[in-house]
């Protein structure tokens, strides 16, 4: 047999649970549109046990269908043995990377890119200034129509203009609770690259909202991308090389909030695949130790009633609903908290979405190399959007904001998204 | 393949419903005896009956077998042919008509149970049968298998919510059968045969389902006891009452272990055994029936019961007994079953034995089915699977079947099962029947389109 599954091997007979019953047929959200068996489960678990066995090979082909999943994690909340199709999609990945390599595009940016936060910053700069000439998409020009030449990102996109102040240089290295409010804790903040060069207003509203919790946030500004693309893809050696940069930088911090699902999930996640030697699961570890998402510190920490909040004026009297971030709630189990904060806010009024657990269809990468497959999914929340009567829809997750403002925009419906930490006054 | 497919095909299948790549394939591999799988040349997802029947016109030119596929929730059964190509009605799926006045509901066969379900409750209506795979099954691979569940005691198997169908024959005929209505006796009664032919006599393309009105709501009843003998005679009164539930079923002593090791959230007893019984309608009506089945139940010993006073609260119980009847059958067991049905008032007879039939072999037994019908599908527990374990395994299931045909019963294999031929199992078709089930195939499946090899 192969010695060459090295990381599917690790998950020993967890590959063979598959009972091939089809619940996740039911749940996974591809499958729904697609109706093909590779593009499920029960028939990516096949394929994987057909490569173990010797019968077809990681190649090219193969590689197609494994990217063919959202990693939303719904069939395996649901799978009745229990069968954790995440992880035996990400080791067939790591082994076919291992074994293949990465393509080229990936291999420069995933090795020679991301990891590189200054170069990375400057590459974005250089895109900033080329989106400033693309068609606006909404009246605040915030949100702008990818051109054709740009198809290959998502043709008829609509995008968030990168900031031209990035997060990182709007931030001093310590940012204090506003005089008079006595000082109860510290924390280091992680922005991710969302709210770092995307959405900087919601990584200073999360700061600003724990300083007036009387939390004081440290920022460290050598800190960089989480990975979770180099990650999720396969490229375990440069993912394992940016995550313990990442430990490193966070080395004196007791606790890391972040505002961002996925970063939040990744963080959580290196240890799960990510440590090769002993030492190196022991950093991982103690970093995964360390992270909340800034909702569960809030409510599980702080233990801040949810009458703590208000809303910021312009969304007064409106109606709201809460988008759960898969990253968010099948990853990490955050499902009650922003609820309860959302729920007692005064001056809204809360309501809940048809299905407000379905993935939004971003998938990171996945709506790059499937973008029309992406935009049906997100179609879906956008009719529960539709179906909720919501003004508003709040989440925690800049993934989820670019793809619910598309698929709005797409549909033409009023409501916007907005991440909580710009909702709370 | 998918060049050849599509110069073959007039009107032609469009080129996202052909897979013939090698991953593609291999994903709807489909297991024969032994655990060995079978890739088919290719995958097709017709959307209507004039594709099918081109489809089947290739299969007869070139001689490739046709396997018909739904949500695949239960396995291929018998030998595989020599080269296949498997059908997957998965994208035909239309809700064509629901018929409130009429209470029929006019479906495409790769339509699944939810989806179903939930356009039929918008019209206050609903289809009662209500098999494991209550979520994902579609309806054409229910009325091939003739699917039955908890709720078949009151509400009969799926053939009894069929009223008629459309059909392509593996001859590639087009043709209705049946009915749209409750009764049609001109020419013979075709729509019953076809249900439970698993697909070797035609491809089902529509249904004309018979349908109820949805209940108001339901209470269900969870009752433990401290024996499976216990149980199942609660089960016989229960089936024997003048207003049967609307839905029962037994959760039997190794499933109950299981549950409570394997699921997290499991509201059920570790240990002993539990009847789950559900009675729908109207409040008044409904408390009553509730009543009399607990004063039943309390009669028959169990030891507490517990009420769920609606639907929603109870529905997690279904729900996770299906998943753990789902997760039994797990690839790193060595499972075995079968289709065991006997006259209902055997049935505690028969579950005597194979609590003896497990003791001698020490293997696990475990009751599957059972809701009040008389209808088995108890699965032998091999774990780990060894050498001994297997011919261990094989002796129980001959005394398993040896039992079930003295007690006046059938045996029926389905799951492919350590390379026994199924026909080992079945008491031999009465003398004349034999001739006539190879007729039948001949005169729907002149060329053996249909799963060549599968039966008769």
């Amino acid at each position: 047999m192969n010695t060459q599954f090295k990381d599917l091997k690790k998950l020993g007979d967890k590959v063979n649970a598959c009972t091939r019953c089809g619940f996740c047929t039911y749940y996974c959200p591809i499958y729904h549109e697609t109706r093909e068996e590779g593009n499920v489960s029960r028939g990516k678990i096949t394929l994987v046990q057909e490569v173990l066995k010797g019968n077809l090979d990681l190649n090219g082909d193969l590689l197609e269908k494994l990217e063919s999943c959202l990693l939303c994690k719904t069939c395996v909340v649901n799978c009745p043995s229990g069968v954790e199709l995440d992880k035996i999609i990400v080791s067939a990945r790591a082994d076919y990377v291992g074994h293949k390599g990465l393509p080229l595009l990936e291999r420069i940016v995933f090795r020679y890119i991301l990891p590189r936060r200054q170069l990375f910053g400057w590459l974005l700069r250089l895109v900033a200034r080329i989106e400033r000439v693309l068609p606006r998409s909404d009246r605040s020009g915030m949100i702008r129509h990818l051109p054709e030449f740009a198809r290959g990102l998502g043709r008829g996109r609509n995008v968030p203009r990168i900031s031209n102040r990035f997060l990182r240089d709007r931030l001093p290295s310590v940012i204090h609770p506003p005089r008079g409010v006595p000082v109860r804790g510290r924390v280091c903040f992680f922005a991710g690259c969302g709210m770092d060069y995307v959405y900087p207003q919601d990584g200073l509203d999360s700061v600003h909202l724990l300083n007036r919790l009387g939390i004081e946030v440290v920022f460290p500004h050598d800190q960089g991308c989480c990975g979770v693309a180099v990650m999720l893809n396969g490229d375990f050696v440069t993912a394992r090389k940016m995550a313990l940069e990442t430990a490193r930088v966070f080395e004196s911090c007791d606790t890391v909030l972040t505002g961002c699902a996925t970063c939040g999930a990744t963080l959580k996640g290196y240890r799960t695949y990510l440590g090769d030697t002993a030492a190196t699961q022991y950093r991982l570890d103690r970093l995964g130790d360390k992270i909340k998402d800034i909702n569960e510190y809030i409510i599980d920490v702080l233990g801040m009633p949810g009458q703590t909040f208000q809303v910021r004026p312009e969304f007064k009297g409106m109606r709201i609903t809460w988008h759960d971030p898969c990253h968010l709630g099948r990853y990490q189990g955050i499902w009650e908290q922003p609820r309860r904060i959302l729920k007692a806010l005064p001056n809204v009024e809360f309501v809940e979405m048809p299905d407000a657990d379905r993935c939004c269809g971003m998938g990171g990468s996945f709506s790059i190399t499937h973008y029309e497959l992406s935009q049906q999914i997100a179609q879906k929340k956008a009719d529960g959007i539709r179906a909720s009567g919501a003004d508003l829809v709040v989440t925690a997750c800049p993934g989820c904001l670019v793809q619910l403002n598309d698929i709005m925009l797409k549909n033409g419906l009023p409501q916007q998204a907005i991440h909580i930490a710009h909702l709370l006054a | 393949m998918t060049t050849q497919f599509s110069d073959t095909f007039n009107p032609p299948l469009a080129a996202e419903d052909v897979l013939a790549g090698e991953a593609d394939c291999r994903s709807y591999s489909y297991e024969i005896a032994n655990g060995r799988t079978h890739r088919p040349e290719a995958v097709v997802f017709p959307r209507n009956a004039a594709q099918v029947a081109n489809v089947l016109l290739y299969s007869r030119q070139t001689g490739i077998g046709i396997i018909p596929r739904g949500a695949g929730t239960r396995p291929f059964l018998g030998t595989a042919p020599p080269r296949g190509v498997v059908m997957s009605l998965a994208k035909m799926d239309r809700i064509v008509r629901i018929d409130k006045g009429n209470r029929i509901a006019v479906v495409e066969p790769g339509v699944t149970l939810a989806r179903l379900r939930q356009s039929l409750a918008a019209e206050a209506l609903f289809l009662p049968p209500y098999p494991y795979a209550f979520e994902t099954a579609t309806v054409g691979g229910c009325a091939a298998n003739c699917t039955g569940g908890p709720a078949s005691l009151k509400h009969g198997v799926f053939k009894q919510n069929v009223l008629g169908m459309q059909l392509v024959t593996g001859g590639g005929a087009i043709m209705e059968i049946g009915a749209y209505t409750m009764k049609n006796v001109v020419g013979y009664e075709l729509s019953t045969l076809l249900c439970g032919s698993e697909g070797t006599l035609g491809i089902i393309t529509r249904i004309n389902l018979r349908l109820a009105s949805l209940p108001a709501d339901s209470q269900t009843l969870m009752a433990a006891f401290d024996t499976l003998i216990q149980a199942g005679e609660a089960v016989q009164t229960l089936a024997e009452l003048e207003n049967p539930p609307d839905r029962l079923a037994i959760i039997d002593p190794w499933m109950l272990t299981w549950l409570a090791r394997h699921q997290p959230a499991d509201p059920f007893p570790p240990q002993g055994a539990v009847v789950l019984c559900q009675t729908a309608g109207i409040e008044s009506i409904m408390a009553r029936n509730a009543d009399y089945m607990r004063d039943q139940l309390e009669s028959r010993g169990a030891r507490s019961i517990k009420t769920f006073s609606n639907t929603d609260s109870a529905e997690t119980l279904w729900q996770i007994r299906a998943a753990g009847l789902e997760a039994l059958n797990r690839g790193d067991h060595a499972v075995t079953t079968a289709d065991m049905s006997i006259p209902r008032d055997k049935a505690v007879a028969l579950m005597t034995r194979f609590e003896e039939i497990s003791r001698r072999y020490d293997l696990p037994i475990t009751n599957t089915g059972h809701s009040g019908s008389g209808v088995f599908q108890p699965v032998i527990v091999s774990d780990p699977p060894k050498r001994s374990r297997t011919n261990a395994t094989r002796q129980a299931l001959a005394d398993m079947s040896d039992t079930v045909l003295s007690l006046g019963g059938y045996v029926s294999m389905t799951y492919p099962c350590l390379g026994i031929e199924r026909a080992k199992f079945n008491r031999p078709a009465p003398a004349g029947l034999d001739k006539v089930f190879k007729s039948l195939k001949a005169v729907f499946d002149p060329y053996g389109t249909l799963k060549p090899g599968h039966s008769f």
